[in-house]
């Protein structure tokens, strides 16, 4: 999909409120990830990031009750996931779901052809066994149920699979690194990067700085109890694993206490 | 549906009115307390005819089915309101004329793969295949029941009412009574017949039809056979089919029931096996169309080392009502057992299953397990189930389990959050749940006619709106 100059192809998350099941989880987040930026977003467990991906792909459960999403300048309140992904968008999930009975390469074929990049049968298998050689896996799990009984490194290699053959233009990393081993880890960074080379925008999701030595971050985005609470340069990383979140939490008004009070509700 | 059907319950004055077209309908009475015997077309064999009138005693002296009463009736009250003199006598047909439905059926989503031989039948009794793209050879494999009783009655004898006798139930008694057209499909000691042996039983619109099979696998023989119940969407009728399987020693059978009927047809059906040593039955039942149905698969693991798997999938739209009940009856040592029911119900629809596993006195080593899945695809489709074990033997490994639930909340979140659009995930789940029922079919031919029919399926469910109509939580 090309877009012209005039429409800023950005994700655009401003004073986001998120409630599930009645209960606040996200209290008014912003940031903004530019296409073709490498934005990392951190935080103590808790804080409200998986909420933050679900939301921004239209999870049901996760409602919005303040605050907007915005992508490519249109709001994405009200629109469907489907739509949301054929609009470019894509989510690697934390814990990513297995569906018995579905094959992987069935699964892969739904996707593309309900995101209208359909292709013939051997294009498509070609594609696959391709971006499955590229990602390390066996080309026998395109005939296993998808994520059914993988691994957990496993099922995070399937995501990054799945985002090199549907190629979005803006991804969200869910923990995607949490799980893999050193190896699978350099793999999966450059099939991440592979895409973004060609533009796709990302935002990272992660506890540990070794992924980000792969995928370098343009901007990094701390979140404690429901919003952002500090956004910088490369050096947070650094800040964070040194110090952890202490000092920042405090500098925020919150203390450790205070936070996971917070997030635990 | 069965709405509808209900209407059907004021008699209509069938016999007084309707022309007597065949002989063996002549002066035919049925009621729920009285009937008369029919013959086959050429006169019944002398055992057939005293087999008959012990299935008409036993018809007499049986009540009705009541769901007050009968423990297996309990959850279909539809048996309350059916009454065998509400159908039709059989209407006369050309000689090599088939009725549409049937045709379209023999030409249907079964065929392809190698057919070694067809048999047809309807509530006439049995019926010439007319189109010769689907006519093979006159095969003494499977013959019209007629015809194979007549080649070979002793073998016949030894099954027919011996392993569902008349007494057994009330509809076995019918059945028994009025058969006029089946199949006999036998296998000699150590024979493996090529291709598959195919079974068509119909009824047209407001008739019966009590089609009878009987199979007979010798020692070591091998055979794959496709049973197809069929009816057209139109006025009430009765499919009521009784299948007797025996199978010899180190006999293997595939069994493969597709069921599509029409909206307003009632089934009724039994499949009984006797499994003996060593000896393995593969049944498949595929259940799809029916106003409502009872059907019994029941086997009796009487031969040390015998194996049966059980797999069935049945789907469920509008008012549709599916009451499967099974038997495991271990009799043998070191049998196995194992079931999977597998059902998708819609709109309105409901599903009934109870699953028993008898392990009888002295039956040990024995292996036998039954699990039910159900899946919810609307807020008002119901499912009951309730499998149960019976353990004489002491030991054993015996499971039991079912489930009932709706799609996957994060499963179709995951689908739609990679493009997939709500129906097309619904559909793409629903298939999903059915994959192990199409991998236990053999592989080639026969199992993807099961795929195909887990795709027809799937197709009814989205024409009733059933994959788009759960509305969205957001
Ligand atoms: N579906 C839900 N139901 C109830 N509570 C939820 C739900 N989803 C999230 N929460 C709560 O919202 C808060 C934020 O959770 P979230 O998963 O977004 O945190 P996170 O920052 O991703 O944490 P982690 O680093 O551990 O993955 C947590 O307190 C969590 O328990
Ligand atoms: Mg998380």
């Amino acid at each position: 999909m090309s877009e012209s100059a005039s429409v800023r192809a950005q994700l655009e998350v401003r004073d986001l409120e998120v409630a599930v099941d009645g209960k606040q989880i996200l209290s008014g987040v912003s940031l903004t990830v530019p296409q073709g930026e490498v934005h990392a977003l951190m935080g103590p467990n808790g804080a409200g990031k998986t909420s933050l991906g679900y939301a921004v792909m239209g999870h049901p459960k996760y409602k919005v009750t303040g605050g907007e999403i915005r992508w490519k300048d249109q709001s994405l309140l009200g629109v469907l996931p489907e739509d949301r992904a054929r609009m470019g968008l894509f989510l690697s999930l934390q814990y990513p779901t297995a569906i018995p009975g579905v094959t992987t390469v069935n699964f892969l074929r739904a996707a593309l052809k309900g995101q209208g990049k359909g292709l013939p049968a051997r294009d498509f298998l070609k594609l696959v066994r391709e971006q499955m050689t590229a990602l390390k896996m066996d080309h026998s799990f395109m005939s296993r149920y998808i994520n059914d009984n993988f691994s957990g490194g496993e099922k995070k290699r399937m995501e990054i699979v799945q985002l090199a053959v549907l190629r979005p233009e803006m991804a969200i990393l869910d923990e995607t690194d949490s799980g893999l081993d050193v190896d699978a880890l350099r793999t999966v960074a450059e099939g991440v990067n592979r895409v973004h080379d060609d533009g796709m925008g990302v935002l990272i999701i992660t506890h540990y700085q070794r992924i980000l030595d792969y995928i370098k971050p343009d901007r990094v985005h701390v979140m404690a109890a429901g919003r952002v609470i500090v956004s910088g340069g490369r050096d947070l990383v650094d800040r964070i694993e040194k110090d952890g979140y202490d000092p920042m939490l405090r500098e925020a008004g919150l203390d450790i206490s205070a936070a996971t009070a917070a997030a635990a509700g | 549906m069965s709405g509808e059907f209900a209407k059907a319950d004021g008699r209509q004055p069938l016999g007084a009115t309707e022309q007597v077209l065949t002989e063996t309908a002549a002066s035919s009475r049925l009621t729920r307390e009285e009937a008369t015997t029919v013959a086959l077309p050429g006169g019944d064999p002398s055992w057939l005819a005293s087999l008959r009138q012990a299935a008409l005693a036993a018809y007499r002296e049986a009540p009705w089915p009541s769901s007050t009463r009968d423990e297996d009736w309990r959850r279909t009250p539809q048996i309350d309101k059916l009454d065998p003199a509400n159908f039709a006598e059989p209407e006369a047909l050309g000689a090599g004329e088939l009725p549409p439905y049937l045709r379209e059926a023999l030409d249907g989503p079964v065929s392809g793969g190698e057919v070694s031989a067809v048999v047809i039948s309807d509530e006439r009794g049995n019926l010439e295949s007319p189109s010769p793209a689907n006519s093979a050879p006159a095969s003494p494999i499977a013959l019209g029941l007629a015809a194979g009783l007549a080649a070979d009655g002793a073998v016949w004898q030894s099954v027919a009412g011996k392993v569902a006798p008349p007494g057994l139930r009330k509809l076995i008694s019918l059945n028994t009574v009025r058969t006029l057209g089946g199949a006999c499909v036998h296998v000699a000691k150590g024979q493996e017949p090529k291709g598959y042996v195919r079974l068509l039983h119909g009824v047209s619109h407001g008739s019966a039809s009590f089609p009878r099979t009987l199979i007979k696998l010798e020692e070591g023989a091998s055979l794959t056979l496709v049973e197809e119940w069929v009816s057209p969407d139109a006025d009430p009728a009765l499919l009521a089919p009784v299948v007797e399987v025996e199978l010899a020693r180190g006999a293997h059978l595939t069994h493969v029931v597709f069921q599509r009927c029409g909206d307003q047809t009632v089934l009724q059906s039994t499949v009984r096996a006797l499994v003996g040593q060593e000896a393995r039955y593969d049944v498949r039942w595929n259940l799809l169309g029916a106003a409502w149905q009872k059907s019994y698969f029941e086997v009796l693991m009487l031969g040390d080392g015998s194996d049966t798997r059980l797999v069935g999938l049945c789907v469920g739209r509008q008012k549709q009502h599916y009451d499967v009940q099974t038997l495991q009856d271990h009799v043998a040592q070191g049998a196995v057992s194992d079931l999977l029911y597998r059902v998708a119900v819609a709109d309105r629809s409901r599903s009934v299953y109870a699953g028993l596993i008898r392990v009888e006195e002295g039956a040990q080593k024995t292996n036998a397990y039954v699990q039910n899945r159900n899946l919810l695809l609307s807020p008002l489709a119901k499912s009951d189930s309730n499998p149960t074990l019976e353990i004489l033997a002491n030991d054993v490994r015996c499971t039991h389990g079912s489930t009932a639930g709706r799609i996957d909340d994060n499963q179709l979140f995951y689908c739609e959050s990679r493009g997939i659009a709500r129906e097309q995930a619904r559909r793409l789940i629903v298939e999903g749940f059915f994959a192990d029922v199409v991998d236990s079919f053999p592989e080639g031919s026969l199992r993807e006619s099961g795929r195909g029919f887990v795709l027809e399926a799937l197709e009814e469910l989205a024409r009733s709106g059933a994959l788009a109509a759960s509305s969205r939580t957001a």
